[in-house]
């Protein structure tokens, strides 16, 4: 087949995640669950198909087996295609010998084969731990209009907030004349999304270019975008002005399961136009028994509720057992609550057990994040407190011997 | 297992029509996510079938729209997998008799092409999580014709058997059953589910043909059992019937009891299968006010539900209370609305303030798309 594809998309899939432990502790940030029924990657995935872009490069490198089982052939996003579709893209030994991917824009040069192979105009860069939902055809149309080499898709962020990201000043066309990645004093509130379109051959040139240098870390904020710049090509902005979360922290990914909620949410999933594709389990209809109350919450399937619920995101095969009562939470799959457990303000991973009269976290305006990591079995009666990381059961608190049982 | 499936997705065993005046019996919505066939495919495949006809009769769309390859099943093989099997598939077999030894003499040629040994024969009227394999291990063990799957535990009707008057001997063989019944009127509704051997059943759709043509139905079948080896494999596997409205909602709301839901969505035998619709989660509002309920997810709840079956994307704006009904999917019901006793077929838009009531034994029925 000679078809050319316009534009291909590669999303860097392979980053470890190392601040969203221990929700991260044995699979890539981009398969960690999110708002319910989703994982983060479905959002890029999403996008991408409903932009009309059905060729996709995953580049895995961090824990790939759950991320790679999730994938699978890209059915569930329609990109099980004879041509095109999703391909996952690991690190592999070649003539030269194996190496791992270095940095962001290594990944890709790795990669220049999966891209040239389908000759398209232009190329998609995207990264797995963002929850936006984007049409990039707009900004494709942007950065055709403009005769870019490179367009950066950025957002308005707060000054204070300025200083994590890659920072860019641009002049009155959206021409960037400037670029810092996370500076101390940032001149400028626009943020880099991490959301690229470069045309083909400009990357292909700047990709190989900047492995040639070895002092470089091969990354595009810290060494392509600049190096671009540098040589004077044509760089544009393209501002974007939905709903954009960077969630790299455990406060930030509680805080975009949070944004799903209410009747007119920031971050609205129910959007028709819009949907979010993710892979099913065989989940039977949620049971809401008759003791149960459940307000401003989203709920997933195959559970049963008998305890109440408010303001919290629960996802498929929970069990909430009588006298339960959950606020400001996230509580993903297979988790089991027992009898009169207690969770405020925090994330509970996967598979997790929490016993009979547990109270895990404070209240929302009493104290900080509380977080479990998967596949734990909590002890009844055990107590813990706000801000509170538990990685494994070695981290729970002692468990006070009670006389007489 | 050596043997293949066929669905008969007829509507044999409909007693009303509301239901499936623009759909097949197989495609009717059940438990706020499933349609009928979902129960029969998943059957078929959690025993080990992997090659499935269905026989379709009228309004097949929905159906083929449903199953599509079958991919969800993992019934899209290579060497075996689903297989649609329309009406007219043979000439001379006429659309208006339906009946449903006309449509299997209509799709012979599949059938004889078939390598399996045996057939698991599979109607639509019923839902229920099944194990197929019990059923040919006691057809081949009695060395019968035939063998009818029945189900003691029926938590919505009397069992099908009992209603025949159904007579067997100790080791299940059917000798005769109770001609005054009115259920005993079909014979073709006592074999819905069945294992036969494949061969026999081109002589016995032979016979049934002659014996038809001089005999009443009820006549013929008492002939069957005189006749031919008829066994009844009678199981504990719970069934819900799908005979007309009040069987309908009370299948439904049936799910509701924990037990019922145990045996039917985690029975041994495996998970109930159905096509996926990437809805987001249930959304609760502020308002919400949910109790007993069986709720789908891409619903929306705004107001109050009790005692309800509510599918995907249906919404239950402020101020509704909805009680002892089934809402499918898509439908809105309007603030402020009282609904008890209702079901509301597909994309119904009940109005603000709206207030309807119908019974147990008298369901109010919206059909779809109906705005009041």
């Amino acid at each position: 087949m000679s078809e050319r594809k316009q534009c291909v998309a590669m999303l860097l899939a392979g980053g470890q995640g190392s601040r969203l432990v221990p929700l991260t502790k044995t699979t890539a940030k981009p398969a960690v669950p999110f708002g319910g029924k989703y994982r983060i990657i479905d959002f890029p995935l999403s996008n991408c198909v409903n932009s009309g872009i059905d060729t996709v490069g995953v580049l895995t490198q961090y824990q790939p087996l759950e991320l790679n089982d999730y994938l699978g052939r890209g059915d569930p996003w329609d990109m099980d295609l004879r041509y095109g579709g999703l391909h996952v893209l690991p690190p592999y030994e070649g003539e030269a010998g194996a190496d791992w991917f270095q940095g962001t824009a290594n990944a890709i040069y790795q990669n220049l084969r999966f891209i040239r192979r389908y000759n398209p105009q232009y190329v998609l860069i995207l990264s797995g731990d963002h929850i936006y939902k984007m049409d990039y055809r707009i900004m494709l149309e942007e950065h055709i209009k403009n005769k870019a080499d490179c367009t950066i898709s950025v957002i308005d962020v707060p000054l204070e907030e300025a200083s994590r990201f890659g920072i860019m000043t641009t002049d009155s066309t959206g021409r960037i004349t400037e670029f810092h990645e996370k500076p101390a004093k940032p001149n400028s509130t626009l943020a880099s999304m991490g959301v690229y379109i470069f045309s083909t051959d400009k990357l292909i040139k700047y990709l190989e270019e900047d492995e040639k240098n070895p002092d470089s870390a091969n990354d595009f904020g810290k060494n392509v975008i600049p190096l671009m710049l540098n040589s004077g090509e044509r760089m544009f902005a393209y501002l974007y002005g939905g709903y954009w979360k960077d969630v790299g922290t455990l406060d930030s990914f509680w805080a975009a399961n949070m944004d799903a909620l209410g009747d007119l949410p920031e971050l609205y999933l129910n959007d028709p136009e819009w949907r979010i594709y993710y892979r099913h389990g065989n989940t039977h209809p949620e049971f809401m028994g008759a003791e149960a109350k459940v307000t401003n919450s989203i709920v997933g399937d195959g559970g049963s509720m008998y305890g109440t619920v408010d303001s919290s995101v629960i996802f498929s095969d929970v069990a909430v057992e009588k006298g339960c009562v959950v606020n400001d939470s996230v509580i993903m799959s297979d988790c089991l609550l027992r009898e009169n457990a207690k969770v405020s303000h925090a994330i509970i991973g996967e598979n997790v057990t929490v016993g009979r009269d547990t109270v895990i976290g404070e209240a929302l305006d009493a104290g900080e994040l509380t977080v479990i990591g998967p596949n734990i079995e909590i002890p009844d009666g055990t107590v813990i407190g706000a801000g509170q990381i538990i990685n494994s059961a070695e981290d729970l608190p002692a468990q006070k011997q009670e006389g007489g049982r | 297992m050596d043997a293949a499936g066929i669905i008969l997705a007829d509507n044999m065993a409909n007693l009303s029509r509301e239901l499936t005046t623009r759909r097949t019996l197989a495609a009717v919505p059940f438990g706020a996510k499933y349609r009928q066939i979902d129960f029969s495919l998943s059957n078929m495949v959690n025993s080990g079938i992997n090659n499935v006809g269905i026989i379709m009769s009228q309004h097949y769309d929905s159906v083929m729209h449903h199953v599509q390859s079958g991919a969800v099943w993992d019934l899209d093989r290579k060497l075996a997998g689903l297989r649609y099997l329309p009406p007219l598939a043979a000439p001379g077999s006429s659309m208006s008799n339906g009946s449903r030894t006309e449509s299997l003499r209509s799709n012979l040629i599949y059938i004889s092409e078939l390598k399996e040994k045996y057939l698991v024969l599979c109607g639509s009227g019923y839902v229920g999580n099944i194990d197929f394999t019990a059923m040919l291990d006691h057809h081949i063990g009695s060395n019968a014709d035939i063998t009818c799957f029945f189900s003691n535990n029926v938590a919505n009707q009397t069992p099908l058997y009992k209603r025949m008057g159904l007579v067997t001997d100790s080791d299940g063989r059917i000798r005769s059953f109770d001609a005054s019944q009115q259920e005993a009127m079909n014979c073709e509704l006592a074999m819905s589910t069945c294992v036969i051997k494949r061969e026999f059943l081109f002589e016995l759709i032979d016979w049934l043909e002659s014996a038809l043509k001089t005999g009443t139905p009820q006549g013929v079948l008492q002939q069957m059992f005189t006749e031919m080896n008829i066994y009844a494999h009678i199981t504990d596997e719970l069934v819900i019937y799908l005979e007309d409205l009040c069987t309908y909602l009370a299948g439904n709301l049936a799910l509701l009891d924990y037990d019922v839901r145990k045996q039917l969505f985690h029975a041994p035998s495996g998970p109930v299968i159905t096509k996926t619709k990437d809805s987001t989660g249930t959304r609760y509002s502020e308002t919400a006010n949910v109790s007993n309920s069986l709720i789908a997810d891409g619903a929306v709840i705004e107001g109050e539900v009790r005692n309800s079956v509510i599918f995907r994307g249906a919404r239950i704006k402020k101020h509704a209370v909805v009680e002892n009904c089934v809402i499918m999917q898509d439908s809105t019901v309007g603030e402020g609305a009282h609904l008890n006793y209702a079901i509301l077929d597909k994309e119904v838009l009940i109005n603000d303030g709206r207030m309807l009531s119908g019974y147990l034994t008298h369901p109010f029925y919206c059909k779809r798309n109906e705005r009041i």
